[in-house]
């Protein structure tokens, strides 16, 4: 196996919540004792619900958020030994796509401006030869270089995105976290956004790390997923055998729930019942209040990850958890 | 709510603090203090004799101490003007400066803040741009010229108001005038902006389309909601009216804390400058006070106890 | 939120017909041109200069003398002269006030948002203390103790309601960096001075252009305030301010002297008040 081009090990981030100027301040851990390897052109899917900590978890590993405990290596090099001059190296070499593209462009500098800024802010190129460089990245994403021009307002949602994800990559990075990058855009887009972004992966010597909640889009563009749940993984594995095979409750529940076109199979298992609830998070199994399967071990002892069959799951009643219908294991 | 309060009393106290602290090093920045209080006729012993009264030949940190506690037991010295006690020149001036700037607030918000209801009400229409251009107007037209204007109209040309002094409380009616005018026309403009606020949130709407009838609506369910940007805004409107009273008392040669600062910063009287500045700030920290203890009794959010950092 | 997202000054939105605006709109853009125009031109083209005497016709009524148009000041001064030389000082004031005041407030807010910490605290304090009691007050005391020299008064003025600009500047660059276009600027390498000055800085100059139109209306009654109470330009030099306060002795025999002053000043101030509303209703409304 080739070495890893991403390390991450005992990664957490804890936020300081304080309601007032004399209230008590509280610890939220967003992302807690996180290990993550990649590597070079290998494709992570990282899956969760809105507040799961997998935002976080993207900027961890990309340093723009420091870690409140354990470490992140790249090519490595830890983040925290990086001394500014080698920042600049590292962010030539990784990148970001952020979920929302209006917000994520500049509605005041064009495209071309933008995609360009990139190639000769790192001196790669002069003016001329980054507005080249930035025209046969647009193409590449299928845009034509006549809308180099264009202010992002005056585009489409699907074409901004497209001009993020080239401003993402015209340097040619190792390493990109996608982040959201086509949950705001619809069905049909998507599906756009996610062919170009396979062919692209096959033309570049790419890794990434697709951050989601969709289990839909996830399955078609990566190698391999983790599940996360309020800041841990519970779940992680081969995209294939853990799409068969989910292991744990949480994750079964979550590829139950992806709405399905066929209407037999529409739901046949409940959706994940309440809500996330990260105050109950301290001892024993988080998911525990929301889990048909939780018996009193789970309140007691927190579960760790341990290895079945191709994976790892962190679930005392791993074992237990029913297989997926075939047909939603099939849509899914 | 009582930890609210406590904070917002808590910074107070700070804010009156850094002021003496500021005014300590302004002070000491700007010169010898004993040369700028006295004067450069003095005689060496007068200099001598201020610098041990003030423990000027002692270390920073001691003249520190003792400039806050003199500060803060109200001496600060003789006027250089009179000769006459600080904190006695400044206790003459303070109901002098209430007699106008109280009754001033006071009529301020009665014709401010209904008139404000009123434009937004009736937004849109005569009335609403009627008070729209008076408040315009009054916001532009600077009150020291305004005052000088009415000083015109009233005691010049029609003769019946007396133009300076404070002897009968005719002498009261224009200055109170002049900072009512200029008052309210930045309380109606402030109204108006935050009832059609208010009156454009969804549950306005809602209740529009339950049927409730706009009187109710305005009444019931958007001035309670208003109330509560309002009374930031009483914090504006009288620190306006103490900040008018410069101008204005100046104008009409009343004799209150506005016109013996301007008196005191053109003649130099340092030991009466730096009681003003504290005695401004003093009534500002009071008022911002007042304002905060309304605004946390009024929200909600705050007077149960669960705010945000906000 | 849209406001920081939204272009409210992109040079390549097709620009409104000027032509539909309201008759009071153009007025009050004609009255600043020729306000302008006069403060760029004064001492060409006033008839004499503005300290002359004319000691035999003294309080001259406007229309009064052929060679004085608007006649003569106590000293026998001619008015016309004055009030254009007092215009020139006065706009000259609030004009490098404003900016001096843009840019010390706009370089602290932008210091408090992109350090935060103890400075963010350290500059918020200032300016909520500095917001907390009439700028009158700081001014009259920073006056009584430092003198007042041109420079400083300028200064002085110049600092007038800087911590709207940094309060301004800070929440809009606070909400520029969650945006996404700042942090990704950021991610591909963009130094930090890049990102503030070519990303962020344009997105957020409509606001800032706008608190200008606010604030420049309040310099000019700031300035006009401080010299009629004595503290602000002194004579030989004039200023508006300076011209109502002694025009306030002949009132009764000539109130012209301070009307005119009076009025140049309220229709100043009034005028950039309209058009800034005016433009800002426009803007909003197009940014809806």
């Amino acid at each position: 196996m080739n070495p890893p081009l991403l390390q991450a090990r005992g990664l957490q981030k804890t936020f300081r919540l304080r309601s007032g100027p004399l209230a008590r301040s509280v610890d939220h851990v967003a992302v807690d004792a996180i290990d993550l390897d990649l590597a070079p052109r290998e494709r992570i899917g990282i899956v969760g619900e809105s507040g799961s900590g997998k935002s976080t978890l993207g900027r961890l590993l990309l340093g723009l958020t420091p870690p409140s405990a354990g470490e992140v290596r790249f090519d490595g090099v830890a983040h925290a030994d990086r001394r500014p001059g080698d920042w600049k190296a590292f962010r030539r070499q990784t990148s970001l796509v952020q979920q929302n593209p209006l917000s994520a462009l500049n509605p005041q500098m064009t495209i071309g401006q933008q995609v360009a800024e990139a190639v000769w802010v790192h001196r790669l190129a002069d003016r001329h030869g980054a507005r080249d460089q930035a025209a046969a990245m647009l193409e590449k994403v299928g845009l034509s270089a006549e809308l180099m021009d264009r202010f992002p307002h005056q585009m489409s949602g699907g074409q901004r995105q497209r001009v993020v994800i080239a401003r993402a990559l015209v340097l040619s990075p190792r390493l990109v976290v996608f982040d959201e990058a086509v949950s705001a855009l619809d069905v049909s887009v998507q599906a756009q956004v996610v062919a170009i972004l396979r062919s692209l992966w096959q033309q570049l010597d790419l890794a990434y790390v697709f951050i989601t909640h969709d289990l839909r889009i996830v399955r078609h563009l990566v190698d391999r997923i983790a599940v996360l749940y309020l800041g841990r993984v519970v779940e992680t594995g081969d995209i294939r055998s853990v799409y068969a095979r989910p292991r744990h409750p949480y994750t079964r529940a979550l590829l139950s729930s992806v709405p399905s076109l066929d209407p037999r199979v529409r739901n046949v298992a409940p959706p994940v019942q309440g809500d996330l609830d990260p105050g109950k998070a301290a001892r024993g199994c988080a998911f525990r209040s929301r889990c048909p399967l939780a018996i009193e071990r789970c309140a007691s002892e927190t579960p760790r990850l341990r290895r079945i069959d191709q994976g790892h799951v962190a679930c005392h009643r791993a074992e237990d958890v029913r297989p997926l219908p075939m047909a939603t294991a099939e849509v899914a | 709510m009582f930890g609210f309060v406590l904070a917002r009393l808590l910074r107070s106290l700070i804010v009156l603090f850094a002021t003496v602290t500021f005014v300590f090093i302004v002070l000491r920045l700007s010169g010898d203090p004993a040369q700028q209080m006295l004067s450069d006729i003095a005689t060496p012993e007068a200099l001598a004799a201020f610098r041990t009264q003030w423990g000027l030949d002692r270390s920073i940190a001691e003249q520190y101490l003792l400039y806050l506690a003199n500060a803060f037991q109200g001496n600060f010295g003789t006027s250089f003007a009179d000769g006459r006690e600080v904190f006695t020149v400044i206790g003459e001036r303070v109901p002098k400066t209430l007699s106008v700037t109280v009754p001033a607030f006071l009529l301020t918000m009665l014709i401010g803040i209904p008139a404000g209801i009123l434009a937004a009400v009736r937004r849109e229409t005569a009335a609403d741009k009627a008070v729209m251009a008076g408040a315009v107007v009054g916001y532009s037209i600077p009150n020291f010229l305004l005052g000088v204007a009415l000083i015109y109209l009233f005691a010049v040309w029609l003769r019946v108001l007396p133009s300076s002094g404070s002897s009968t409380w005719q002498h009261a009616i224009l200055p109170v005038a002049t900072l009512v005018l200029a008052g309210a026309a930045t309380i109606s403009r402030f109204t108006r902006s935050t009832l059609i606020d208010v009156l454009g949130q969804p549950y306005i709407a809602a209740a529009r389309a339950d049927g409730i009838p706009e009187r109710e609506i305005i009444l019931r369910h958007a001035l309670p909601n208003a109330a509560i940007p309002l009374v930031t805004m009483l914090g504006f409107g009288a620190g306006g009216m103490l900040g008018g009273a410069v101008f204005v008392e100046t104008v009409f040669a009343w004799p209150g804390l506005g016109s013996g600062f301007v008196r005191a910063v053109n003649s130099g009287d340092l030991n009466v400058v730096q009681a003003m500045i504290l005695t401004f700030t003093a009534f500002m920290v009071s008022i911002n006070l007042t304002v905060d203890i309304l605004y946390a009794a009024l929200n909600p959010k705050i007077r149960l106890g669960n705010h945000d950092a906000s | 939120m849209t406001q920081a997202r939204t272009p409210a000054w992109s040079g390549r939105r097709p620009r409104l017909p000027a032509f539909g605006w309201p008759l009071s709109i153009w007025m009050c853009g004609a009255w600043i041109a020729a306000a302008i125009a006069v403060g760029a031109t004064a001492q060409w083209i006033a008839p004499y200069d503005h300290l002359q005497q004319f000691p035999l016709t003294r309080l001259a009524a406007p229309g009064a003398l052929p060679g004085h148009v608007l006649g003569t000041d106590y000293l026998g001064r001619d008015l016309l002269s004055n009030l254009l030389a007092a215009t020139q000082t006065t706009l000259v004031i609030a004009l490098v006030g404003s900016l001096i005041c843009a840019v010390i407030g706009t370089s602290l807010g932008l210091l408090a948002a992109h350090f935060g910490g103890w400075l963010d605290n350290l500059i918020m304090g200032l300016a909520d203390a500095m917001a907390s009691v009439p700028f009158i007050v700081v001014a009259l005391g920073i006056l009584a103790f430092f003198g007042s020299s041109p420079l400083l008064f300028m200064l002085l003025v110049g600092i007038a309601n800087w911590e709207r600009y940094a309060r301004l500047t800070r929440g809009l660059i606070l909400s520029a960096n969650l945006e996404g276009y700042a942090e990704a600027a950021r991610i591909i390498g963009v130094p930090d001075r890049r990102v503030y000055w070519r990303h962020i800085l344009p997105n957020i100059a409509g606001p800032l252009i706008v608190q200008l139109t606010v604030n420049f209306p309040e310099i000019i009654l700031l300035e006009s305030g401080l010299s009629f109470l004595g503290l602000g330009i002194q004579p030989p030099a004039t200023s508006l301010g300076l011209m109502v306060a002694d025009g306030r002795n002949y009132l009764a025999t000539a109130w012209w002297l301070s009307a005119l002053p009076g009025l140049i000043i309220v229709v100043t101030t009034l005028s950039i008040s309209l058009l800034g509303d005016f433009l800002r209703d426009r803007f909003d409304a197009r940014l809806r």
